[in-house]
């Protein structure tokens, strides 16, 4: 059967095509290794624009199912962890808020409107407001994590008011607002600082450093996107995976 | 409750009808904001975005009246004769308008330097907008916490209303 844009759903239209590719490949009917079909095919398979099928494309590679081959095209990757495998890092652990001891200082907690495609990252509607957290970590007087946080305002409006020096983000959201990380996405990559972000953790600018960006889910609700850059020398990760059964 | 002593508390928007930008997002994001408020059909007038700062006090506003004039600045300075200079912009304006879409919203934004009490009267916030020609007034309860904006659209509506219209 093919699964088709429906117009009169609320859902975006990129989400739906998304869904449907995902859909796809998890199936199998778009196997590991092929590749799938170019954006001019998608367009017209699905009667959506251009920009629609970039979009979906875009977040398919981004969330590891594909991807794109200069000049070759755009395949279908192999999964990296199977259904069979569960994740059972501790994400506290992954998080850095547990077994380091950080000092915080908060350099911004405010509210904006998503812009430049934080829509997409935090997949919520582009008129929503936003609380953003801006934190630098350190290990004694040295500077060593900038975290950037945006979350959805209406889902706990009231952290704008919270002191996140002395507590935890994470607990704040799981004892005052009940709200449960369920699952987190990890992308992981290294990067070059820009000049403000390099004054902050007294880096030059164009220096590497490692960027995590965390998609936080509470059930299958998106309530947090985080970005992460940190000195590149400072962090090991450790991942276990184990076979469920 | 006669015309005359009705408060501001009756006619507040929430700040969270209107779109939050922090000083530091460039002229182009602003502009891009206000204008997906535009096309997004629950558009406030006037259509502005509400500036903070890192601690999330209110700075100011920004209006699309305050990008336009900005647009002009850039675009005509020293060139009143030409009249083709934003269909057929030249390297000078590309550019001036170019340095314009990065530069930080602190730069066009209205700061707030009066606030309404929410058991002002309305008659009172007209008069203080009307003198300092003001389309937007925040509303601080005890002078401290922001409770929301007083729109010109309201107090339009309030004025012709008792004056013209009654």
């Amino acid at each position: 059967m093919t699964v088709i844009i429906n117009r009169d759903n609320t859902k975006k239209l990129y989400i739906q095509l998304l869904d449907i590719m995902k859909g796809k490949i998890e199936n199998g009917e778009w196997a590991v290794d092929s590749q799938i079909p170019t954006e001019d095919d998608l367009c017209k398979m699905y009667e959506v624009s251009k920009a629609t099928v970039r979009q979906a494309v875009a977040e398919l590679v981004r969330s590891g199912y594909v991807l794109k081959q200069q000049g070759r095209g755009t395949f279908v990757c192999k999964r990296v962890i199977s259904e069979e495998l569960s994740m059972l890092t501790s994400f506290k652990e992954l998080m850095l808020e547990a077994k380091v001891v950080f000092s915080t200082k908060v350099l911004a907690q405010t509210v904006l409107m998503p812009t430049d495609d934080l829509d997409l990252m935090l997949n919520i509607p582009e008129d929503m407001h936003v609380i953003y957290l801006k934190r630098l970590r350190f290990v004694g007087s040295e500077a060593i994590l900038l975290q950037e946080s945006y979350l959805p305002h209406h889902i706990c409006p009231q952290l704008l008011q919270d002191d996140l020096e002395q507590n935890s983000l994470l607990e704040i959201l799981e004892k005052k607002y009940q709200i449960m990380i369920t699952k987190v996405q990890d992308f992981i990559e290294v990067t070059p600082v820009s000049a403000s972000e390099g004054t902050l953790l007294g880096l030059e600018p164009g220096t590497s450093a490692l960027l995590l960006e965390q998609r936080f889910f509470a059930g299958s609700q998106q309530i947090m996107y985080t970005r992460s850059l940190k000195r590149p020398e400072r962090f090991r990760f450790f991942i276990e995976r184990e076979r469920k059964s | 409750m006669t015309d005359q002593e009705k408060q501001v508390r009756e006619i507040i928007i929430d700040v969270f009808e209107f779109p939050h930008v922090p000083y530091w997002f460039t002229i182009r994001q602003v502009s891009g904001i206000l204008k997906k408020s535009l096309s997004g059909g629950k558009c406030l007038r006037p259509v502005a975005a509400l500036v903070f700062d890192e601690k999330y006090n209110l700075l100011g506003h920004i209006e699309m009246k305050d990008i336009l004039s900005g647009i002009a600045s850039a675009a005509f300075s020293g060139q009143a004769e030409d009249l083709e200079v934003i269909s057929a912009p030249g390297d000078e304006t590309t550019t001036a308008l170019k340095e314009l879409s990065e530069k930080p919203v602190s730069t066009l934004l209205t700061p707030f330097k009066l606030f309404a009490d929410p058991e002002d009267s309305i008659a009172k916030a007209a008069e203080l907008m009307l003198r300092n020609n003001l389309q937007i007034l925040p509303v601080l309860e005890n002078q401290k916490k922001l409770l929301g904006v007083v729109r010109s659209t309201d107090i339009f509506e309030y004025l012709s209303t008792r004056f013209f219209l009654a």
